[in-house]
């Protein structure tokens, strides 16, 4: 399949499961997982990133519109559609230039991966929280907060993500 | 130009995340009511602290000239003071006057945009809190805004959105005040019936049906009114007696029955 409808397909697929399904999941009161963030984790390396900044910042656009939130989502998604290869590079310990297409692979050792997965969910997490709750004092909150949702979304996106390793071979 | 431009090349990726995430911050503010007021108390307190240092700087030359003003300032206090305290010597009940002042220095004034603000050097602090009434040594200046610890914002009433409650000193009738944004002493008198007669040099007052200032501080003269019959409402040219463009001294005034008086507009 052409990659450019590929990545549009699962652009579109994601948003919808995150704000008619994983939005009002609501597990002990407030914890939703952000599975739509998985766009930014599998999309692949191709040496621009300014496609990725403007890709992150359209993914929490749209999700922010749609889901008539406040727009931390669009600051989230954007920052860590910019700070992805950094993390790339850090987990996978490797040069900006050997960064292969697919990062996420069988080939790919799972420590990195998690080291990967980890860095992008929780940075996007602690900026949202961040900034929905935008208050110094309510900074234990926050952690709290972005901890937990780390974990849930962790749980829910690791298996899709084995789910699509072993499909891509 | 080449250099700048490979500069910019190579910092690009970093000046769209950049752009973007002002982008962002944008709509954020737009969309959420408490973002915005955030936003804002922060912008407030960033320019109110840069400008506080530019007054500290400035002040000291026109040391002589502001004594000058003060002086003149606290002769007119004197007087009112002595009638007040004639007042209490010769009526045996108390007289009720709920308003108090609180004197601040004006950081930051704009008279040249059509919606302007000045900042006050004085916060929730000082007891200041928003929707409190403005007045200078010679006239209203605005009503306050927002405020942070230390200062301020003030809408000035050179602001197209403001109307101020006023009534001619000779006989009571009562009208709108507003600014079309052209002079800053320049403003125009509106909701005048016509069945009430109007002259050139008619005095201007506060009308105290808000709760922001005392009835009767004089704002300003008619200069010039159009008898548009037809509409049974004058157009009337008023010219402030005060001049805003020069204003480095403020009184903020508490009126202390304002929560009362809210009280009964809720009720209604």
């Amino acid at each position: 399949m052409n990659k450019t409808i590929k990545y549009t397909l699962q652009f579109i697929l994601l948003i919808l499961i995150q704000v008619f399904v994983l939005n009002n999941i609501n597990l002990f009161g407030y914890l939703n997982p952000y599975l739509y963030i998985l766009f930014l984790i599998i999309y692949h390396f191709n040496n621009n990133q300014s496609e990725t900044i403007f890709l992150g910042f359209l993914l929490g656009f749209s999700l922010d519109l749609i889901s008539q939130s406040s727009g931390a989502h669009t600051i989230a998604c954007l920052t860590i559609g910019f700070l992805r290869p950094y993390f790339a590079i850090f987990s996978f310990r490797l040069k900006l230039s050997e960064l292969p297409e697919n990062l996420i692979s069988k080939e790919a050792r799972t420590l990195n991966k998690i080291g990967f997965l980890f860095l992008m969910i929780f940075v996007h997490h602690f900026i949202l929280f961040f900034i929905i709750f935008l208050d110094p004092k309510s900074i234990f909150l926050i952690l709290k907060n972005t901890f937990f949702t780390t974990v849930f979304s962790i749980i829910v996106i690791w298996p899709i993500l084995i789910l699509l390793e072993t499909k891509n071979d | 130009m080449q250099q700048i431009l490979n500069i910019l090349l190579r910092y690009k990726n970093f000046l769209i995340y950049i752009s973007l995430l002002f982008f962002s911050i944008f709509f954020l503010s737009k969309r959420s009511f408490f973002h915005k007021s955030f936003i804002n108390q922060l912008s407030l307190s960033l320019s109110g602290s840069v400008h506080s240092v530019k007054d500290r700087t400035i002040s000291y030359f026109n040391l002589v000239e502001k004594n000058q003003i003060l002086r003149t300032e606290n002769e007119k206090l004197k007087i009112y003071e002595l009638i007040y305290l004639n007042q209490l010597l010769e009526s045996s009940d108390t007289i009720n006057f709920p308003f108090k002042t609180i004197g601040a220095k004006v950081l930051k004034n704009s008279y040249t945009n059509a919606r302007n603000y000045l900042i006050l050097d004085k916060g929730f602090k000082d007891g200041i809190y928003s929707e409190m009434g403005v007045i200078s040594n010679d006239g209203v200046v605005g009503i306050v805004n927002e405020t942070t610890e230390n200062f301020s914002s003030v809408i000035s009433i050179l602001h197209k959105d403001i109307k101020l409650n006023v009534k001619f000193k000779k006989n009571l009738s009562f009208g709108s005040l507003l600014w079309e944004g052209e002079s800053p002493n320049k403003m125009k008198l509106i909701d005048i019936a016509t069945i009430n007669p109007v002259s050139i040099g008619d005095t201007i007052v506060t009308g105290g049906m808000s709760s922001y200032f005392p009835e009767g501080i004089p704002i300003g003269r008619v200069t010039g009114f159009i008898d548009t019959t037809s509409e049974n409402f004058y157009d009337i040219d008023v010219e402030l007696f005060s001049n805003l463009t020069q204003k480095k001294y403020a009184y903020i005034i508490e009126n202390k029955t304002s929560e009362e008086i809210k009280g009964l507009e809720n009720n209604e």
